[in-house]
């Protein structure tokens, strides 16, 4: 009896622990959440400091620098902020008298944080989707609205307004419908799509070279000391709330492997526990096992004998531990959302190997167990 | 069941000496520790041995029970020396069985579970045929019960059959019929010939006195 808890024992305890990590890692990287506990995205730019008054391109990325940020071993991917090097502004159609200068800006794709099922952009098309910064609409709500007596919009009733986007110089001035499509909590520029903005900066700005003054990485662990050193060493900025984060999800993952390792230590015990058990067992029947030999019964009759017996039972504790840990998968799964998060029902692959070598490794300790055992 | 077929089980012994006797035995003193002894398949041997000059453990070094020995032990083409778990197995469930001094039975089984045990191996001899072997020698009625409840003539019978129950090219008995009335002994030793005659088999009867229970090719005096 002792034996066979202390395998279900070891079998809950490991599988949870690769459970634990597992649905750790889900949410880290599951996209549905907009990335909210996954790898931080940051927007790196120079520090502005008194010397770039007068000098604008010392606000600029060189190549070398480029090279330098991505090299650094806690981003995973980096992209160029491409800013529009052409004149633009926007003009509500319809009644209401609003315009405004914009300053439009694009990224990759992959960069954008609530990407719109309508995000694209194809030549000759005269309508341009926006991703506005989420900030902007409480700006506008909370700012413009109340102090001008202007009515308050929600994302819905901007999603549905037209405006005119009009860019370029007088020279090569034209005119796009442009229809808000989406919002932003990562990027604080009006983003257009990277397509449409390669196309008006080579059409409204053909001589205007690209500088790159803003790029924004996705990294691992923006708290990384390397990093954070880095940023200071060259004086680049960033948003800083997310290394306060970052140690919380460090907390996080060290728990978790220190379960692991806990888990490990106690699937040794488990394991010595029952060989010691199997090595008694087989001690206990030394006699008869020498009478069988004696009967001329092979060593390897008498091993898968006690392979029979000790098998099934091990096999028994492991499959209700592996049992109880999907049942602990289920409860996470019925009982995440109350926490605004949303976990797997089942158990995951990474689960299912551990179960499978955790079995093999059960497996073989038996056979070895008792191939060292009944011996001639 | 059987790993390995032996064409000519012939007995060779060569200068053997087992390790405790080492400083005892002296040259010329047996005609088996320290001779060459080539013994025939179907021959009768009877080894005679006072006590304590090694009978017993002849009986175990032959059945490949103890390897402290000098010298040479050939079933066949088998060295004991060198044989691998497996044939060794195979020797004793197909071509030598034993009936030992000490009886050897398991205590808490009875007294058919131990003769199915050996029957179980190699599955030739029908069961009617042992209750009848059980029946000749008069313990058919204690088929079922434990051996450890049986006197030690009914477990000597038990352990007869045991030894009957399975082919064999050689049968090696130590004091087969110590616990035997004369009546039982002329009943197991009519029972053994019988099969040994079926099984055209050798005997190697170990006991400390001469006797008459079978024709012997040879005596050897240990």
């Amino acid at each position: 009896m002792v034996a066979w808890l202390s395998i279900f024992m070891g079998t809950v305890l490991l599988l949870s622990a690769v459970s634990l990590w597992w649905n750790f890692q889900y949410l880290l990287h599951h996209k549905k959440h907009g990335d909210s506990l996954g790898n931080a995205y940051l927007m790196l730019q120079k520090r502005i400091t008194s010397a770039h008054m007068g000098d604008a391109s010392l606000s600029y990325f060189s190549n070398a620098e480029l090279e330098e940020i991505e090299k650094l071993t806690t981003v995973v991917s980096m992209a160029k902020v491409v800013q529009g090097r052409f004149p633009a502004w926007i003009r509500l159609q319809g009644k209401l008298d609003f315009s405004s200068d914009v300053f439009l800006t694009s990224v990759p794709d992959a960069f954008i944080d609530k990407k719109p099922d309508s995000w694209f952009w194809m030549q000759q098309s005269r309508e341009v989707p926006l991703i506005l910064p989420s900030e902007f609409i409480h700006l506008y709500n909370y700012g413009f609205a109340l102090s001008r007596g202007l009515p308050q919009l929600s994302e819905n009733s901007i999603k549905a307004l037209h405006f005119d986007l009009i860019v370029g110089t007088p020279e090569t001035q034209e005119t796009y419908t442009a229809v808000v499509a989406g919002f932003s909590d990562r990027i604080t520029a009006a983003l257009v799509p990277q397509s449409f903005m390669d196309f008006a900066n080579e059409r409204y700005a053909p001589f205007s070279p690209e500088q790159i003054s803003r790029v924004m990485v996705e990294v691992k662990d923006p708290s990384d000391a390397a990093f954070v050193d880095f940023m200071k060493a060259h004086d680049y900025t960033f948003n800083e709330e997310y290394l306060q984060w970052n140690k919380l999800r460090r907390v996080a993952e060290i728990v978790s492997a220190a379960t692991g390792v806990l888990a490990f230590l106690l699937l040794g015990v488990s394991v010595l526990v029952l060989v010691l058990f199997i090595e008694l067992t087989i001690s206990r029947s030394r006699n008869a096992l020498e009478m069988l030999l004696w009967n001329g019964y092979t060593p390897s009759f008498l091993q898968r004998f006690f392979l029979r017996q000790f098998l099934p039972f091990a096999l028994s504790a492991h499959l209700a531990g592996t049992v109880i840990v999907m049942l602990l998968q289920y409860l996470a799964h019925q009982n995440a959302p109350s926490l605004s998060l949303e976990l797997p029902e089942f158990i995951g692959w990474p689960v299912i190997i551990a179960s499978i070598l955790c079995l093999a490794y059960f497996s073989f300790s038996i056979y070895r167990a008792v191939i060292r055992s009944v011996k001639v | 069941m059987s790993v390995f077929y032996l064409k000519t089980m012939n007995l060779i012994l060569r200068n053997l000496v087992p390790h405790p006797f080492k400083d005892t035995i002296l040259p010329n003193s047996s005609d088996i520790w320290m001779r060459d002894l080539f013994l025939r398949k179907g021959e009768h041997i009877l080894i005679q041995a006072p006590s304590g000059t090694g009978k017993t453990t002849l009986m175990h070094m032959l059945y490949g029970l103890r390897k402290d020995f000098a010298g040479e032990l050939l079933w066949g083409d088998y060295a004991f020396q060198d044989i691998q778990p497996a044939q060794l197995a195979s020797l004793r469930a197909s071509y030598i069985s034993i009936v030992f001094q000490d009886i050897r039975l398991f205590p808490e089984l009875t007294a058919w579970e131990n003769i199915e045990i050996k029957r179980f191996l190699t599955n030739t001899m029908p069961t009617e045929r042992v209750e009848d072997m059980l029946a000749r020698l008069s313990i058919f009625h204690k088929k079922d019960s434990i051996v450890s409840k049986l006197s030690q003539g009914e477990k000597q019978r038990v352990a007869i059959i045991k030894a009957l129950v399975q082919p064999f090219d050689w049968l090696l008995m130590d004091e087969p019929f110590s616990h035997l009335d004369s009546q039982n002994k002329e009943k197991a030793a009519a029972l053994v010939s019988e099969i040994v005659s079926h099984y055209k088999a050798g005997i190697l009867l170990a006991d400390l006195d001469k006797n008459q229970y079978f024709r012997y090719h040879k005596i050897l005096y240990l």
